[in-house]
């Protein structure tokens, strides 16, 4: 005859042992018996514990932690108002800061920039524009007899 | 807290009576509503489990709170091959487990106690051996306080929690049958004082 173990004597008294068997073998033997009653004791003033909640309800708190959740947001639809409104707003903000920009810079532009497309026009017409007393448009005029510092006697 | 009220099984007041994969779905689609009914539907149970773990009603109510968080946030990943309660138990123990370490490495505060005052002298026995079947299950090792709580509360049994848990259906077996032992001594020594 085998007896019961251990984990079979819980599952009785848990009442979830649907083991006719093991029910007949319990009623026959003395031994498992005494067993089962110790086991059932234990389980039954396992009972006494009762735990009755002191916040009946978790949804608010659920519904406030959720609230900062990303998840959330998108799911609830105003995660895509807030993408839209982002990307407008970074539409705004660029094309407000080029509009600033273009402004700030285009009169200096053509103020200080020569017209000229390179080193040696532009020194020219800077010479042109400002008589040198070094000398300066001389030397770059085209003239040697009076530009060629090798003329002067 | 009944045992038997369990799994997907429909509770009146639940929205429109419909299963807890049913209410997950309509979650992931945004339903808020079907997740409202989900956190009703459990919330008892939950607080419940972790209030037993942690012994604190404070601290059973935050992670209550934010194991329903993360049953929102992975809605959308959720495949219904198991229990629902299976997978939110096991987001509890989880988080449990993650407050218990926090304690463990600060001052962890004191299990609340019930005051016993004014009460007639039969209420008072029976607060003496809630609290003594506390003390006995607070003594546990962490593994055999789980498998305690999950069989002789939330009625689960051992294939069960081994789900939960991810253990050995072996070795929830042999946790559970230490566990009771353990108890069975604890017990007793508490009738005897």
């Amino acid at each position: 005859m085998r007896h019961l173990q251990e984990i079979e004597l819980i599952a009785l008294a848990s009442g979830r042992a649907a083991d006719d068997a093991a029910q007949a073998h319990l009623e026959a033997c003395e031994p498992c018996r005494r067993r089962f009653d110790a086991v059932r004791r234990t389980y039954d003033a396992l009972g006494a514990w009762t735990a009755e909640p002191a916040a009946g309800e978790l949804w608010p708190a659920v519904q406030r932690r959720l609230l900062h959740r990303p998840a959330f947001a998108e799911r609830s639809g105003r995660g895509r108002v807030i993408r839209l409104l982002r990307v407008a707003a970074a539409i705004v903000i660029g094309v407000g800061l080029g509009h600033g920009a273009g402004r700030l810079w285009s009169p200096a532009r053509t103020a200080s920039s020569p017209p000229a497309t390179d080193v040696g026009e532009a020194l020219a017409l800077y010479a042109l524009e400002n008589p040198s007393p070094t000398g300066l448009v001389m030397i770059l005029g085209d003239d040697p007899g009076v530009g060629n510092a090798e003329g002067v006697p | 807290m009944s045992d038997s009220n369990q799994g997907n099984e429909c509770v009146a007041g639940g929205s429109d009576g419909a299963d807890d994969h049913e209410l997950m779905r309509r979650t992931a689609a945004g339903d808020h509503a079907a997740f409202a009914a989900l956190v009703r539907r459990h919330q008892a149970r939950v607080l419940a489990l972790a209030y037993r773990l942690l012994g604190r009603w404070d601290a059973a109510e935050d992670v209550g709170a934010e194991a329903f968080v993360r049953v929102y946030e992975r809605a959308r990943n959720y495949e219904p091959q198991a229990q629902f309660t299976t997978w939110l138990y096991r987001i509890v123990a989880n988080l449990c487990w993650d407050q218990r370490r926090r304690w463990s490495r600060a001052p962890a505060p004191l299990p609340e106690r019930e005051d016993a005052g004014g009460k007639p002298a039969d209420a008072i026995e029976r607060d003496e051996t809630r609290q003594a079947v506390r003390r006995a299950v607070a003594s546990l090792p962490d593994r055999q306080r789980l498998v305690i709580l999950l069989h002789r509360f939330e009625g689960l049994d051992h294939r069960e929690i081994a789900d939960i848990t991810g253990w050995s259906a072996s070795a929830v077996e042999s946790c559970l049958v230490r566990a009771y032992a353990r108890l069975r001594e604890l017990l007793s020594c508490e009738k005897s004082k």
